[in-house]
């Protein structure tokens, strides 16, 4: 672990940045994978790369039907689950081939001799790359985590952006209306659902935070200041090249499950369901018509809650 | 003398010529004969004369001037002398001698070859002396003429006039120059109380010191004080500058002694000599591009430029604290 305190031109001076201002340019890589994320997350119709989901509701046992008399609530059907899977959240890796370091690719810093020399691979990994993907890799949802992706139950998140484009949910939480189960009209619609909550997958939108550029060697072994579009385009392609192809442990990847690796993003999707056993209702319909059914009842229950994951490895 | 004689079968012209060389020679020139004579021809002269002889036993006296005098038989001839000129003496027993007083006074002029007296002799153009010296005592000498000389001494040598020469130098008023030549060679030391160039501005003379000693001393007495050494002098060791204020402080330029020859070439530009002893003087544009290395840095310290495997790229130098 070699974290270095890169060099910056300070007033005709050459001095070495502070931890505040090497974490500016970490938030500025945070930004610059935010342009255009190597692990990236869209919604499809379905067979997504990531796992399903399953939305569970009851509904309705069959109606049953005597000439003589009211089935019993025993012979009546029971209440049965109905299963809807969401698979939409398809994860796509872009293989990045960075700039190769030469000896002078990365900034400089003033090392324990005294000298001033470039960063290798390593101390920009340890100084910029992985705190970048920490940050990447968070819980949170801030702007230091931008370019990846979150859940939320809304369509419109501030600092984020719905993926799909069309606010199509990735998992809808329904469950049995029962509102719409009356015993006049026995011989129901079984599956009668509402939808309890829609889930949809948020990207979190990069801000160009201000930093300053370090210090580097050109190609005349002089000192200057990294040109601006170079320093940016060098570390997004690295910082897109470690959240693919880190083999150190600083790979991103998505997951969706009730549980998992790495740490939740956005909401938890809920899979929730009435949690009766059935409510028994009869209808008279004539003397030869005599029917009964069970209803969807009881509370709502969570039956489990599915989260979207982001995971370093 | 022979007898002449025309013989008949002679020529004319012999006989012209015997008549001619009778006539001159035998006979001679009646323009010769004397004025005591007073006869024309030969015959009658020769017969005048045997008159005269036998007549009386005088004679005639004649001098310098063609004044004669005859002196006849029986007449008394006084010879007299002059006062510190000229004596006469009568001896026994017919003799007469004319001669010179022991003092002798010539009161215009007197002509001889030689004039002698003890060592000395005066002749023509020349006045010597047997004794190898001629002195005039105290006399003074004068000529207009020149006068030439294989040495001339004396306590004071003067002339008049307003050039006089010696050998080839010319001494004109107070100048001396050569007659003939631009220079004038003094083959020993020559010493002056000052020398001056030809129109006074440059002096070498002697300064006498406030230590009473003489310092030798070279000044240009033109305005700017400009002396041009179209030269290539050579000093021992040290030039002192007096600076504007002759005073005890002098500035030295002293060379150490040098084991070889040495060059050190002043540029061609103006400014301010720097020495050790200058304090911020070396400015930027005195230092050439490229000059400085790390051995002329103070307490130097260095800087590194490595590249991410810690090869070294550069290393930069600088002075230290």
């Amino acid at each position: 672990m070699a974290v270095r305190s890169p060099l910056y031109y300070n007033a005709g001076n050459l001095q070495e940045m502070s931890t505040a201002m090497v974490d500016e340019i970490v938030d500025q890589i945070v930004y610059q994978y935010s342009l255009n994320p190597s692990v990236a997350l869209s919604v499809v119709g379905s067979s997504g790369s990531l796992a399903s989901m399953n939305d569970t509701r009851l509904q309705a046992g069959a109606a049953s039907t005597s000439a003589t008399a009211f089935p019993s609530e025993a012979t009546t059907a029971e209440p049965s689950v109905v299963t809807v899977t969401y698979d939409k959240i398809t994860e796509t890796r872009t293989t990045v081939t960075p700039t190769s370091d030469t000896g002078k690719l990365w900034p400089a810093y003033y090392n324990a001799s005294g000298n001033i020399q470039a960063m290798n691979l390593q101390d920009v990994k340890d100084t910029f790359l992985h705190p970048a993907i920490d940050l990447l890799a968070a819980g949170t949802l801030t702007t230091q985590q931008a370019g990846t992706y979150h859940i939320n139950s809304s369509t419109t998140v501030s600092g984020s952006a719905e993926v799909s484009g069309s606010n199509t949910a990735v998992f809808v939480n329904t469950e049995a209306d029962t509102s719409l189960y009356t015993a006049g009209g026995i011989g129901e619609t079984l599956d009668q659902p509402k939808t309890v909550t829609s889930f949809y997958l948020h990207k979190i939108t990069g801000s160009d935070t201000s930093y300053t550029l370090p210090i580097s060697i050109d190609a005349s072994n002089n000192l200057q200041s990294f040109p601006e579009a170079t320093f940016e385009s060098l570390f997004q392609e690295w910082i897109r090249y470690t959240a693919v192809s880190s083999t150190d442990g600083y790979s991103l990847s998505y997951n969706v499950g009730t549980s998992g690796s790495g740490n939740t993003r956005g909401t938890g999707m809920a899979d929730t369901r009435l949690n009766g056993s059935g409510n028994y209702q009869t209808r008279f319909v004539n003397t030869d018509d005599y029917r009964a059914q069970e209803f969807p009842n009881g509370t709502s229950t969570t039956i489990n809650t599915y989260y979207l994951r982001i995971n370093k490895s | 003398m022979a007898v002449k004689n025309i013989a008949v079968t002679d020529t004319l012209e012999t006989f012209r010529t015997t008549f001619n060389d009778l006539a001159a020679n035998d006979f001679g020139d009646i323009a010769n004969l004397s004025g005591s004579i007073s006869s024309t021809n030969l015959v009658d002269a020769m017969n005048e004369t045997i008159s005269i002889a036998t007549s009386t036993a005088g004679w005639t006296i004649i001098d310098s001037t063609s004044t004669s005098q005859i002196i006849g038989g029986g007449d008394t001839l006084t010879v007299l002398g002059t006062s510190n000129e000229i004596e006469a003496v009568v001896s026994a027993t017919d003799t007469l001698t004319i001669g010179l007083p022991d003092a002798v006074s010539v009161t215009t002029s007197i002509t001889a070859p030689t004039v002698s007296t003890g060592n000395l002799s005066l002749t023509n153009g020349s006045i010597t002396d047997s004794s190898g010296a001629i002195s005039f005592g105290n006399e003074n000498l004068s000529t207009t003429g020149t006068l030439n000389a294989g040495a001339i001494t004396g306590t004071s040598i003067t002339g008049s006039g307003s050039t006089h020469t010696l050998g080839t130098i010319q001494i004109s008023g107070n100048t001396i120059s050569s007659t003939d030549s631009s220079r004038i060679n003094i083959n020993d030391t020559f010493r002056a109380n000052a020398f001056e160039t030809q129109f006074g501005n440059l002096i070498i003379d002697e300064l006498l010191g406030t230590d009473a000693t003489y310092y030798p001393r070279i000044r240009s007495i033109r305005g700017d004080k400009v002396v041009v050494f179209d030269a290539s002098p050579v000093f021992n060791s040290t030039i002192a500058f007096e600076g504007s204020s002759a005073d005890d402080f002098e500035t030295l330029l002293t060379v150490v002694n040098p084991t070889a020859d040495r060059s050190i070439s002043i540029p061609n530009e103006s400014g301010t000599i720097i020495t050790t002893g200058s304090a911020d003087a070396v400015t930027e544009s005195m230092i050439a591009p490229d000059a400085i290395g790390q051995n002329e840095l103070k307490s130097l310290v260095t800087l590194q430029i490595l590249n991410s495997s810690g090869t070294v790229l550069k290393t930069l130098y600088g002075a230290g604290a």
